[in-house]
């Protein structure tokens, strides 16, 4: 247990309860003579002297000896040093920085118990108690995620590994404080950083999907099985409803029926979301793919629309797919299954009509998300032997961590020696 | 044979020596003529009377009054302030009072040593008494308030012929003490002081402990300060030696540290 004091943590703060003697201390030192204690049976002389030299009662309040006040100094410091203080900031920082490869092959087999995240997580946290680290967290990052920090053995974030259609390029760094998580153990294992791998055979099920089945592949086995799970396209919010009107409406339609995809079906896992943009400003022409059409701005969209419109270019941090001449953004995709329209009344498209439904096919294709089922083959695929390495030198760290404790033992010793010394010589000039 | 043995034969050997000069031999009173008698081997032969020897062909020397029976009162200051110094006052008291007794009974005297406490004086008139003397004199210890005062008024003080007071007497009164000093009796008082209260030192911060009644002064302890001890201290002290002085009684102030026999030499000095 720590206790944190004016932004200082104390490791041991029931050695803080040792202060308590102080005051004792304090009335047990001020019993003692003082500093400079001289017998004399010419007090007499000595009272009309102080009352002429030190105008007032020639006898002032006796100063707190300074041998006492140093020796309570050095007992203060070790007292101080024993609770074990560091900067909050510093005894809050991980000990031990985990370098997860977030991506879908850790949980492709769903177990969470047995499986291949769970396995690897036991490992990390084993090797984390092995290197005894400060009381504290494991630093948890993965590519494109903020970073977490967690105590030893508690959950790490698990929902980057349900979320993982955005995991970065996975480029751990090789120090004595990193661990790497990964399912497969590279070709190349690192020097410096601990590794562990879940491995583990394969995990069967569906990596691609067609209009009515599943396709299974794991380690070069391919085969298939009915799709009966309803998938489908579907409206973000009422806003998305008013948007998505006239030919953009029409053809997502035509798409969703060729691909087997249920259209605003409640009971469909919607791979697909219709959200909608603000409106543009002012009519313009849009053009692209060697289409065109012209379109007039309906202020018909309610709050959420814009919002919704405003979430959508934040989050893809994307070019619209379609804009007109001053920029507007008239649709857009964010890359994870969700596509925005400005609302709008659209003219019917112009040129080619088989350009304009050619281009928006493209475009919903690659829109579309993947159901949470279908995983990646590599991900599916067996991942060898579990590999469980610790840093190397991670005691080095652990030591240049703890340096950032503000009292040393070896300094408060110091301190209470000086004051000794100091109390001593103190003691030992009054007595003279 | 102890310091005090050695102190008394050799001095004994010098007054005997100036006595046989005609010089006034010990300190506050001429040696008064007490009577003649008849020589015996080893006498000092400056005491016989010529004068009588030619005229009667007998060799007779002078007796003087203390070889015939003197009191002499060794009075010793044991109040807590004489625990003070390195040694001790009541170090250096106790062993000028030794001395003393020893001196007095080499030269025939009968000592009384007594203490501030009322107690029984301890007698020492031969050589053997010396260490009962010794030994009453080490049990002592400086412990209360009394002082050398309450020593004033004892039977003892008005009968003896000679009175040594010894202790430092702060806070007593000069001219009471100097009384006593009279025509038939000797008076000696034997101031001894510490270190500190000699000559403190410029010290800082200080606090000044009265080990009688426990009263602290704080004060400053610097160049001026002492320098203003210095001098109300020596202004105290010529307060005693006049005192002494208008009364024939002889004083003398000095540190713990002097060793009493230069202390006792000076005062049997003429």
């Amino acid at each position: 247990m720590t206790a944190v004091v004016f932004g200082v943590e104390f490791a041991r703060p029931a050695a803080l309860l040792v202060l308590l003697v102080l005051p004792a201390l304090w009335w047990w030192g001020r019993r003692l003579p003082a500093v400079k204690e001289r017998h004399s049976g010419a007090l007499e002389i000595w009272r009309a002297l102080a009352a002429t030299l030190n105008p007032g009662d020639g006898r002032r309040g006796r100063r707190a000896p300074a041998h006492l006040v140093a020796a309570l100094g050095g007992v203060l410091l070790a007292i101080v040093a024993l609770a074990a203080p560091r900067r909050a900031e510093v005894a809050h920082a991980p000990v031990l920085v985990v370098e997860v490869d977030a991506g879908a092959a850790l949980v492709a087999d769903g177990d969470v118990e047995t499986g291949r995240l769970a396995r690897a997580l036991r490992s990390v946290a084993d090797i984390a108690r092995s290197l005894q680290p400060r009381p504290g967290a494991i630093e948890w990052r993965a590519p494109g995620r903020p970073t977490r920090a967690t105590a030893i053995g508690a959950a790490p974030p698990f929902e980057w590994f349900r979320d993982g259609a955005d995991a970065g390029v996975f480029a751990p760094a090789d120090a004595p404080d990193r661990l790497w998580l990964v399912a497969r153990a590279p070709a190349g294992l690192p020097e410096r950083a601990g590794l562990v791998a879940a491995g583990g055979a394969a995990a069967p099920g569906p990596v691609a999907w067609t209009k009515d089945r599943w396709i299974h592949g794991a380690g070069g086995v391919w085969n298939t099985s009915p799709r009966n799970e309803p998938l489908g396209v579907g409206f973000a919010d009422d806003a998305a409803r008013d948007a998505w009107t006239g030919p953009p409406l029409d053809v997502v339609r035509l798409w969703a029926s060729d691909r087997g995809l249920q259209f605003d079906d409640a009971d469909a896992e919607v791979l697909l979301r219709l959200a909608a943009l603000p409106p543009p400003v002012r009519a313009g022409d849009v053009e692209r793919d060697g289409w065109s059409a012209t379109l007039v701005p309906r202020d018909r969209t309610e709050g959420g629309g814009e919002r919704l419109g405003r979430d959508v270019t934040a989050r893809s941090g994307r070019a619209p797919w379609l804009a007109l001449a001053d920029g507007s953004a008239v649709v857009m995709a964010d890359g994870r299954g969700t596509l925005a329209l400005a609302p709008g009344l659209w003219s019917e498209p112009r040129g080619d009509p088989a350009a304009f439904a050619l281009s928006w096919a493209r475009l919903l294709d690659g829109a579309l998300r993947e159901p949470d089922r279908v995983l990646p083959e590599l991900a599916r695929g067996p991942m060898g032997s579990p590999v469980a390495i610790a840093p190397q030198g991670f005691g080095g760290v652990a030591a240049r961590a703890a340096g950032g404790a503000m009292l040393s033992w070896p300094q408060a010793a110091l301190a209470l020696a000086a004051a000794a010394a100091f109390a001593l010589a103190a003691r030992w000039h009054g007595a003279q | 044979m102890g310091r005090a043995e050695r102190f008394a034969l050799r001095t004994a050997a010098g007054l005997r020596r100036r006595e046989g000069g005609g010089r006034a031999p010990r300190p506050g009173a001429d040696a008064a003529f007490d009577g003649l008698r008849p020589y015996r081997e080893g006498d000092d032969p400056r005491g016989i009377d010529w004068g009588l020897l030619a005229r009667s062909d007998r060799a007779f020397v002078r007796v003087a009054r203390r070889e015939a029976g003197e009191t002499w009162l060794v009075l010793v200051d044991r109040s807590a302030s004489m625990g003070i110094g390195d040694p001790t006052k009541l170090q250096a008291a106790s062993e000028a009072a030794l001395g003393l007794a020893a001196l007095g009974v080499a030269l025939g005297a009968e000592v009384l040593v007594v203490g501030d406490d009322g107690a029984a004086p301890v007698r020492c008139a031969a050589p053997p008494h010396i260490a009962a003397v010794r030994t009453a004199l080490e049990g002592r210890r400086a412990a209360g308030r009394a002082g050398l005062d309450a020593a004033l008024a004892r039977r003892e003080v008005h009968r003896s012929a000679r009175v040594f007071a010894i202790g430092d007497f702060f806070g007593a009164d000069p001219l009471r003490w100097c009384a006593l000093g009279r025509a038939g009796r000797a008076l000696v008082l034997i101031q001894v002081l510490a270190d500190f209260e000699i000559a403190p030192g410029a010290e800082g911060e200080v606090e000044i402990a009265d080990p009688e009644d426990g009263a602290r002064v704080m004060l400053d302890l610097d160049a001026r300060a002492a320098g203003r001890y210095d001098l109300e201290l020596s202004h105290w002290l010529e307060r005693w030696r006049q005192s002494a002085a208008r009364r024939g009684a002889r004083h003398d102030a000095a540190s713990s540290r002097v060793p009493f026999e230069d202390r006792l030499r000076r005062l049997f000095e003429p």
